[in-house]
Order: structure tokens, then sequence, then C-alpha cells
């Protein structure tokens, strides 16, 4: 270590837990972010108050829960049994305090450290804590972690429970905002796996009486092959289903009420259970992807002690539920091999279908084989050399890379824009795809046009995930068209294509818009790029006089200079995110598919008519 | 307590960041599409595929006409210029407005002419933008402009203004016909035969009541004994 000058008694931190918070949140709740995406900070604020009142909830104390945020301050009520009031202050405040320890029942909850709500109480400008029990009841605020005011025990005809209320602090969470979509999908996620329980949002009722099978329900797009599978045993709850209008396979999976988006070694057992499940009930060797193609299922268990391959908990590495405990895989094709197996058995009509279903699936894949054969020698001279792809030399598979996370591929409309965006590039990190017209309309053809259209099959290729999300090339996939009426339907095309037989890919979040200016407009001193007519209107007002004013009508009129500021360290992309309950092949049906005199009137009422009356831009 | 807590809301609600529930305007996927469909499809609309219904034309139609009645002198401008004069005003590739250009051209109305423009009876295509030329017709100069009852409006980059509708004083809609396909919404309009439409015209200024059916420049039998004849 190199010897730098004072290292002393002095040099020795011990920080006041509000501190080291503070200092490093990260450790505590993830990352900060100012709640556009669904991990951020903000969210998982919430999340730790609620799981409390879940936990009571879970030890059959109080079966609501009210939930309110307004104007950016959350309060959450629940009418479990109160904090002791003795110790409302410490619970809120001294960390590794609590009565989780050494409860059966808290062994199978996510977090137990007794860190979640005095991490709350450190990253919220303004903290409030009661607690009811038995007709008395006690307050406390806090400002940052720091008790502002400690009221005396009171008399109260209020219902026992607790009631939090905290404001995050906008210093740590900058320009912070809830967004109602995140916040509802994740108390429907308790509502599903807390049957019994009822939630209240904003006066909203949130509530499940079916669990897992409500989940599937909402979330089901397009009809399913026979009704929903809906199994429950000892830790363990499974819902499924056969697609008729998707091909991919679609999890849900919850490890101790964690919704784990990325799975893991619970969604694998579950995967390979499935099929030796139905392959013994049929008595037939069916090729696995046969068995799951189309498949859409919801698995929940509870581990004891688990462990998670990311940070933010998103993944299960668990091999064991519990600490020496039955391997996972061998948990699940347990309870699997008992519960499906005699379901099938019992619902004959389920179990045709079913079976039906896997040979249409075996069908289609032979059906396909022949020209995938072809595509994947297409495929593999593109992967020698993809002729519409500019290739970058860091991507997402390349583990060790830090820069990995910052790999894009921006689908350009277009030779004459590819030609910038390749001169403006960041080599390292930055792709280039660019298409040639507009790509063909996908909606509503099978999976065959992906092998058999060149472009398709091309950006396949160079994002490299026929076999699914593993070996996903670009971290980024960033539609780069022209901010002109032709570029929005490209759009429209690019995204239906994605949605249609790469769902996955929008799904994770990996998909953006990239945002260019529409008008550069400059006198001889300032130029200003304006992306929308209010900001052009307003440049002209700025410059004031005659100053010149170019409309990028294509990205090709942008020189290469110009372009580095938009796909540099300022780049505007607007992330392509799917709304809570957003059918997704009703929507591609409705903008995609054929003219419906719904979509007539609703294009009639709602045209767009653009006009510059000479006026409004002389003055 | 109850009380205690409506306190707080009601205090924060008055407190400074009130904008925290504004930006959660974020967009989802079915706000994008519902965005870019309705750009795209206005536009097409709009702009592109649908007359209107003032002067008959397209916007590269009355564009085309407006600019070659800005370049006019009496002689014959080649094409390749025509097309280049009018991308002053219609910020699209050239390809489409020499399209545009040529089948304007072939309805025979509203340009003069000169070379090699096609044949509508046996499909063959024009020449070359570059070996062609034309003029506006007579006929177009006396009944399509007239600067002082034109409604004007600035091009695309500000830099000029170009017609809204031109004073059209024909129905030349009925008689070039269109056909236009854009989204949710098409037009298919039949053309008719000019000098009926001349004398129907006059008709209707008369205030007499006319009937006037669909003529083809390449001639043909249509059979429109079930349309309904009260008009």
């Amino acid at each position: 270590m190199a010897k730098s000058g004072n290292y002393n008694e002095d040099s020795i931190k011990s920080l006041d837990w509000k501190d080291h918070i503070r200092l490093r949140p990260g450790m505590y709740i993830g990352k900060l972010g100012d709640g556009s995406s669904p991990d951020d900070g903000i969210y998982i604020l919430l999340k730790e108050i609620i799981d409390n009142s879940i936990d009571e909830f879970v030890m059959g104390n109080g079966n609501s829960i009210d939930i309110q945020i307004k104007e950016g301050t959350v309060r959450i009520r629940d009418f479990g049994r109160g904090i002791p009031l003795g110790k409302v202050v410490d619970c809120v405040s001294k960390i590794n305090t609590g009565a989780k320890y050494d409860s059966e029942a808290f062994k199978k909850s996510v977090g137990l450290n007794g860190v979640g709500t005095k991490a709350v109480n450190a990253l919220a400008s303004y903290f409030r804590v009661q607690s009811v029990r038995e007709g008395k009841t006690k307050v406390a605020e806090f400002e940052k972690g720091e008790l502002k005011k400690d009221e005396r025990v009171k008399d109260t005809d209020e219902q026992d429970g607790t009631i939090i209320s905290f404001r995050p602090d906008d210093t740590v969470f900058v320009n912070y905002h809830y967004i109602n979509e995140y916040v509802e999908k994740m108390l429907w996620n308790y509502a599903y796996l807390n049957t019994g329980l009822t939630l209240w949002y904003n006066g909203n009722k949130i509530k499940s009486d079916n669990g897992l099978l409500d989940l599937l329900q909402k979330n089901l797009s397009g009809t399913i092959v026979y009704p929903i599978i809906h199994l429950r045993g000892q830790d363990i709850e499974v819902a499924m289903t056969h697609s008729d209008s998707q091909y991919v396979e679609e999890y849900f999976s919850f490890v101790n009420g964690q919704h784990t988006t990325q799975g893991g070694t619970h969604q694998s057992a579950f995967r390979e259970a499935v099929v030796k499940v139905i392959r013994d009930f049929l008595k037939k060797d069916y090729e696995a992807v046969d068995i799951r193609t189309s498949i859409v299922a919801a698995v929940s268990v509870k581990v004891q002690e688990p462990v998670f391959e990311s940070q933010t908990k998103t993944k299960l590495g668990s091999q064991d539920v519990a600490p020496g405990g039955t391997s996972m895989r061998s948990f699940v094709y347990d309870f699997l091999k008992q519960a499906l197996d005699n379901y099938l058995h019992k619902n004959p009509e389920a179990a045709d279908a079913m079976h039906r279903k896997i040979i249409q699936s075996e069908r289609e894949r032979k059906e396909l084989s022949g020209i995938q054969k072809l595509a994947r020698e297409r495929a593999k001279k593109a992967n020698l050399h993809n002729r519409k792809l500019r290739d970058c030399r860091v991507h997402l598979t390349d583990m060790k890379d830090e820069r990995r996370l910052q790999s894009t591929l921006f689908i350009t409309e277009g030779d004459s824009a590819s030609g910038s965006i390749t001169k403006a590039r960041d080599v390292n990190s930055q792709a280039v795809f660019s298409l040639k017209g507009k790509p063909l309309n996908s909606y509503g053809l099978t999976k065959k046009v992906v092998y058999e259209n060149e472009e398709f099959n091309l950006i396949q290729a160079a994002l490299d995930i026929e076999e699914g999300l593993e070996n996903l090339r670009y971290n980024n996939v960033v539609v780069a068209t022209d901010a002109d009426v032709d570029g929005m339907h490209i759009r429209l095309l690019l995204l239906t294509f994605f949605l249609q037989f790469f769902p996955d890919l929008v799904k994770n979040g990996h998909v953006y818009i990239l945002q260019t200016p529409l008008f550069r407009v400059r006198n001889k001193k300032e130029t200003i790029y304006c992306y929308s007519e209010d900001e052009r209107r307003k440049a002209i007002q700025k410059l004031g006089g005659k100053p010149e004013i170019t409309r990028f009508k294509g990205l090709g009129e942008i020189s290469p200079d110009e372009f580095k500021h938009f796909i540099g360290k300022d780049i505007r992309l607007e992330p392509v995110i799917l709304g809570s309950g957003s059918n997704i092949p009703e929507l591609l049906s409705y903008y995609m598919g054929k003219n419906s005199m719904d979509r007539q009137e609703f294009i009639i009422s709602n045209l767009r008519v653009e006009k510059d009356v000479e006026e409004t831009l002389t003055a | 307590m109850a009380d205690n807590d409506n306190n707080l809301f009601e205090e924060n609600g008055k407190t400074p960041n009130r904008d925290h529930n504004e930006r959660s305007e974020v967009r989802m996927l079915s706000g994008m599409y519902e965005n870019w469909f309705l750009d795209y499809a206005s536009y097409v609309i709009l702009e592109r595929a649908v007359p209107y219904v003032e002067d008959g034309l397209k916007p590269v139609q009355r564009r085309l006409l407006h600019s070659m009645w800005e370049m006019e002198d009496g002689r014959y401008n080649k094409v390749a210029n025509i097309i280049g004069h009018t991308m002053k005003y219609h910020p699209h590739g050239d390809a489409s407005i020499g399209d545009a250009l040529v089948q304007l051209g072939q309805k025979d109305l509203l340009i003069d002419c000169q070379g090699n423009w096609g044949n509508i009876y046996t499909g063959d295509s024009a020449a070359a933008p570059r070996y062609i030329e034309a003029r506006l017709s007579k006929f177009a100069l006396d009944v399509a402009f007239n600067p002082k009852t034109t409604p004007w409006q600035l091009s695309y980059d500000g830099r000029n203004r170009e017609p809204i509708t031109l004073p059209m004083k024909f129905p030349l809609l009925l008689a070039q016909g269109v056909e236009g396909i854009a989204v949710g919404l098409a037009c298919k309009i039949l053309p008719h035969n000019f000098n009926e439409l001349i004398d129907a015209s006059i008709a209707s200024l008369r205030g007499r009541k006319t009937d006037i059916l669909p003529d083809f420049p390449t001639a043909g039998m249509a059979d429109f004994s079930h349309q309904g004849q009260e008009n």
C-alpha cells in the first residue's frame, strides 16, 4: 500500500447508523434513481415498510393494509398488533433491533436483519411512526433519522396497528416521483401472494382470493388451451397453463414474496420438473421444448435463508430450500410429481388439451426446422459478416468487461443515417444496425417470418436472441429512426416485431427510443437544437431576427460531429415500458391488425393537424 | 390519531415539492403506440394520400403546381428542375415527387408535356426526369392560380410560403379522380368527362339540379343502373 501521510487514530471513523445508511444507501436499498424504474430506491423504501405489515398479517394479525401516496409522501397503516409502545423509537432508529431473530415464522422472509425500517427512516426527510396498542398510542417523528419529537403515550380509541408516514429525502432521491403503475403492480403481487389480505391503495381495493391463479388470469393475454391449473402445497404454490397466442414461455416466480424477475434456481427447477412430470404422465418422450412452448406459469416458493445472485434480489441462487435441507430441484419435482400428476389424472379434458397442444408445438417446430436449418447456415455467415451490422468491441456477454452494461445497438433507418452514427459512435460500446426502408409488418405472421425475412433474420443474429435472452449481445437496443412521421411508422413496425417474437426483450427493459432533435435553429452566435415544434417556436423567439432553421428530416442531415452530442453523454433515451395490465395482443391487433370501425372512429376524432400560420412565426 | 395523520397530509400538500406527481406522466408502451400511430396516420391522411376537397389536390400535387407557377415563363422546364424546385416545399424523396408529376401529366389536364411521358394505355413508363420537360397548361394557368385569393402558410423550413389550397375555379377533383390509401381511411373517386363536367358546372351555377356519372380517360363501360338516381 502507498504510504499516505496521516494514517493514525483520527483516520479511523465509526459512523453513526444513520450516517452510514446515508453515506452508502446502495448497501441497504440497491440503487437510488428517481422512480422511473421499478427497482429504484423509493419503491424499496415502500417495500421495506409494507414487508413489516405483511409479516404481521402472516402471523395472523390484521387483514388489511392501507397505503396512501400523495404528493410524494407515503402513509402506510396496518392493523397488526402495533409495535410495543416502549420500543417504538428503538424499533425504527436502532439498527439490529427487531423481533424477527428467533421466531420460526420469520425464517422464511426476505429481509430479517432489522435494517429495513431504519434505512427508510434515515433516507426520509420526514418520518413519523405511530403505534396503537390496546387503547394507548405513541407517536415519534424523525428527520433524516434524527429524532425530532418523542410524544408521550396517550389514550386513544383507535384500532390496534402501526402507522408509518414518510417523505423520501429529495436530496438523496433527486426529483423522485412515484409512478402509479409500478406501485400498483407491486401491491398486486403482495395481494396474490397473501390471499385473504386486502390492500387499499389511495382508496382502491387490491385483493386476491385465488392467489397465483388471479395473477395468471390478470397477466394472460389471448386465449389459453385449458383452464389454469392451480396447485398449492407446503411452502410452494404453482399456477400454470399453455397459451394459445404466444410462442414464448413466460414465468412469474417468487421467493418469500419477493418477485424474482430474473428467475433463478426455483424457476429452472420448475421448468425441469414440469417436463419430467408431463412426459411421465403422457408416457412419451416429447422434446422438452415442445412441452414448454407457450407455457405460462407462476411459481412461488418459501425458502429458509434465501441466497440471491444479485443485490436487488431478482435472481434466486439457493440450491436448497433450507440450509442442509432438500435440494430445490427435488423439492419442486416431488411436489409437482404428486400434485400435477394427480390433477392431470382427475381432469382428463385438460390433460387432452395439453397433449394436443404439445403435439401441435412439435409439428410446428418440425415444420420450422427445415427453414431454421437454412437460416442457421445463413446466420453463421451473418455472424462472420453481418452486412447490416457495424459491431462494437464490448458486448453484454463479456462478463469481465465493466462496460458490458453500456453495450448498445442502434437500429437505424436507411444507410444515410447509419453513416453518421457509425462515425460519431463510441466504437467500444456502440454498434449500428441499418435497416433498409420500412420493415415488414409482422403482425399476425408466424415465427417463420423471422427466418424467411432477411432483415429480421439479421436482427435476430445481431442480437443473438434466437434461443432466448441469455446470449443477448447488447444491453440497450435503441431504435434510432428519423423523428418524422415515417420514423414513427418504423418504430411501430419494429416494436411490433419485438413484441410478437421477442417480448422478453421489451419486458426486461432493453429497448429504448432515441430522441433526436427535429430542428436546428441557429444564428451566427448560437445554435439551438429543438426536440419539438414548441421548442422551435421558443428558440426562434429567443434568437430573434431571422435565424437559419434546418429541419432534420432525416438523421442523414445531421453531420457526425453534431451526432456526437446526441448519442454521447447527453443521449436522450426514452425507455419502452409495458404498463401494468397492458394487453399486448390487443394493442397489436388494434394498431397493427386489420382496420376496424373502432380504429377509424379513433383516427377521425383524434386527427393531429399541424398548421403554421404565418403570423405566429414572424412575430 | 386519524386527525393527526390527515393533518400531515394537508400540511405536506402545501409544502414545496409539488411536482413529484407531475413527472409521473411517463409514457407506457400503449401511449407510445397511440402517439406514433396517430402521428403517422394523421400525416398520411392529411398530407399524403387524401386530396383536399377545396382544390382536389394532394399536397405533393399542389406543391408541384405552385412551383411550376413560380417558374412559369412560357417555356418548358426540365422535370428534374421542377422536382428540385418543389423540394423547397415538399421534404421528401425526389422519386416520389417525380412520379407524382408524371401521373399529373398523364391526366393531360394541367400539365403541358414534352417528351416521352409514358403511356396509360400500354403501361409504358415515362423517360427519366432529366429528359422530359413540362410547363403549366393554359387551362391550369387560367383556373388554378390567383395570389390574391390564395390562403398561404409557411413552408416546412420557414423560408418560403406556400398555398394552403389553390383557388381552383373548376371541379378538378371530379375531373381527375383520385385514389389514395391512407391509414384507417382510404379514398377513391372516379374520374369524369371534361365536357360533361363543364355542362354540369354551368347547370349547377345556374341553380339547376344536375347529375353526372364517371367516365374514364381510357374509355370503358360501367353499369350505373343500381346507383341511386336522386342526385
